[in-house]
């Protein structure tokens, strides 16, 4: 029996671009549920990175309501949104976002120091092994593929073991074998821990993974197949 | 916190040669900084070292007739030493001196000069000889008997010890005096009022000379240079009943200090003009390796690294950078300077101008520890005050547009 992880409620999103306001988003309602792997799905423009954002705790709507694990967060400070991705949100990028400085085995530490968990180089040892990448702990990311790199990305988003991991886009710069074998992965942890994925992507070799997929055009949900749709 | 300050050390090898060449300037300022401070006490010091050891001892007592600062020398009305300044200076070392302007005469060749009568007993315990260069000895190791010549004075008539001198002067009623003297000693003082411009010889010998009737100063040696202005405000009560006049090393020096506190204004405004350009060259950096780096730190932020620890981590990255360059030209400086302050260095062809000053010609810059972590922690401060904006720029970039910067 599955519960709500995540309620979007009578979301608008709008933004100032000159003396015009764009309507990035506007009545979306969604329920996220725990274990969801969800893909957001639409044509570029549609919304599905504005939403990301907004669940990912990036950004805050115009209108409506957002709970997320229990806590609504409309009227959350930039402070207690930031302790709020620290501990419950694992981000997973196009451009997989890796600290360049940093080894692959930091990169994940980082994530894991933020979170105010007990720090731990043999967790995230074991967190770079879970993605494939044991043997690459103090590679830099220039030294690794993008595949690799997406899954140094992966690693560093579920380390800290959170409720949701927000990937946009995670394989629009991998190459078809290597962005299905990301998305394998990202399922297999899906499936054996549970982690609640939600996604964006247009990518049909995605959306074929996918459990549950929400259609967006124009900032408004058109459609849901899947597992919870109605 | 560690582990923020590993990532800004990291962050600044990113681009070691962008970092190397902003924290030149820092380097730049510091090392002036030090040297120049160096320079300054080092200059201060030599001054007020001239002036007790040629000029004044700790503490100088004038009588009626002499002006303090006075350029000439007049014998005419100088009387004996009343009984109670005598008494007054009787519990501190001292010794007597009469000065008189004068004409040395050798062969076809003349110079002024000030002829200094000294007492031979008492003299070389108040204006220390240590650091002078004798050639020859002085009069009273020839019985009283000749003089020594300041080195630049003999140079300039092109005597040498052993030579035969007329001295001209005027006696204290007016008359002209002269004395064929031999030349025992030249000395080198390393001091222009000395070696230009010094006549030494017994002050039996002078007052043979110039007939005075009593001192030109009295001068006071005291074991501690700083209770300088306290014994002549002790002396004052009792010397100014007699229209004597007291003054300490420090008041007659004080002309020559504020030329060099001018020198050190100079100073500070062209160290603050080079750490200003070390400080636009740090903010440039910082801002440069924020405008890099906008999408690591919304990734940083996304992951919920909060803004304050954002901003920290930028004014690590500066503070590090500047306490690098910092160490780096507190190395510099403190090296430099120890060098000139065991070996120091020889300005004494300076031109004429300071052909009556009383300074040390070969200066020792003074070297202080606390110099060199007060500059290393203007350095940092410095390079930490140019990092605000910039880190605070990078802590309020929006996570949601940094993230996807290209």
């Amino acid at each position: 029996m599955s519960s709500s992880l995540c309620e979007v409620s009578a979301v608008e999103k709008r933004y100032p671009l000159g003396e015009t306001w764009v309507q990035a988003l506007q009545d979306i309602t969604l329920d996220v549920q725990v274990g969801d792997f969800l893909a957001l799905s639409g044509p570029s423009g549609s919304g599905k990175t504005t939403l990301l954002n907004l669940i990912g705790c990036l950004d805050q709507p115009t209108s409506g309501s957002i709970q997320l694990d229990g806590v609504g967060l409309s009227d959350l400070s930039a402070k207690d949104l930031a302790a709020i991705r620290a501990q419950k949100i694992g981000f997973v990028f196009q451009s997989f976002n890796l600290i360049p400085v940093l080894s692959a085995v930091e990169n994940v530490e980082i994530a894991l120091r933020l979170s105010g968990q007990e720090m731990s180089r043999e967790i995230c040892a074991e967190a770079l092994s879970a993605v494939g990448l044991g043997d690459f702990l103090d590679r830099r990311p220039s030294q690794l593929s993008g595949g690799q790199q997406q899954r140094v990305a992966i690693a560093r988003a579920l380390v800290k073991k959170p409720r949701i991991v927000i990937a946009d886009e995670p394989t629009a710069n991998l190459d078809s074998s290597t962005g299905a074998a990301v998305l394998d992965l990202m399922k297999r942890l899906n499936e054996e821990r549970g982690a609640t994925f939600i996604f964006s992507t247009h990518d049909p070799m995605v959306l074929e993974r996918a459990r549950r997929v929400v259609q967006l055009r124009d900032g408004r949900i058109v459609g849901e197949t899947g597992e919870n749709s109605a | 916190m560690n582990w923020l300050f590993v990532l800004a050390l990291k962050n600044l090898r990113r681009n070691l040669r962008r970092t190397l060449i902003s924290s030149v300037a820092v380097v730049a300022g510091v090392t002036l900084m030090i040297i120049g401070n160096g320079l300054i006490g080092g200059l201060n010091e030599g001054i007020i070292r001239a002036q007790i050891d040629s000029q004044s001892g700790h503490v100088s007592l004038l009588p009626p007739s002499i002006e303090p600062d006075a350029v000439t020398h007049p014998v005419s009305d100088l009387e004996a030493v009343p009984d109670e300044i005598q008494q007054a200076v009787g519990a501190y070392t001292s010794t007597t001196r009469v000065l008189f302007d004068l004409r040395i005469i050798f062969g076809r060749d003349a110079a002024r000069g000030t002829g200094v009568g000294y007492e031979p007993a008492s003299d070389a315990a108040v204006f220390l000889r240590g650091s002078q260069d004798l050639e020859g000895v002085w009069p009273e190791e020839r019985g009283g008997q000749g003089l020594v010549l300041g080195k630049s004075l003999a140079g300039l008539l092109g005597v040498s010890v052993g030579d035969v001198v007329s001295v001209q002067t005027r006696t204290a009623d007016g008359a002209q005096n002269a004395l064929d003297l031999t030349i025992v000693g030249v000395v080198h003082a390393h001091n222009p009022a000395v070696d230009n411009q010094s006549v030494f010889m017994v002050m039996d010998e002078a007052i043979r000379l110039v007939d005075a009737r009593g001192p030109s100063q009295i001068a006071l040696r005291l074991s501690r240079r700083g209770d300088s202005d306290a014994v002549a405000d002790k002396l004052k009560a009792v010397a100014t009943q007699s229209g004597w006049s007291v003054e300490s090393y420090s008041v007659a020096a004080d002309d020559l200090l504020q030329i060099n506190r001018v020198r050190e204004k100079a100073l500070r405004l062209m160290i603050f003009v080079i750490l200003a350009i070390a400080a636009t060259g740090i903010a440039n950096t910082i801002i440069m390796s924020v405008y890099e780096r906008i999408r690591e730190v919304g990734t940083m932020a996304a992951m919920g690294m909060q803004p304050r620890r954002i901003r920290l981590l930028f004014l690590v990255e500066g503070a590090i950078m500047g306490l690098l360059a910092s160490i780096v030209g507190a190395l510099l400086g403190a090296g430099i300077n120890h060098h000139f302050s065991v070996h120091g260095f020889d300005v004494g062809n300076l031109p004429d101008a300071t052909s009556r000053v009383p300074f040390s010609t070969t200066i020792y810059t003074s070297y202080s520890l606390s110099m060199v972590f007060l500059a290393v922690a203007f350095g940092v401060t410095v390079a930490v005050l140019a990092s605000v904006w910039p880190a605070r720029f990078a802590s309020r970039l929006d996570p949601a547009t940094a993230v996807r910067e290209d």
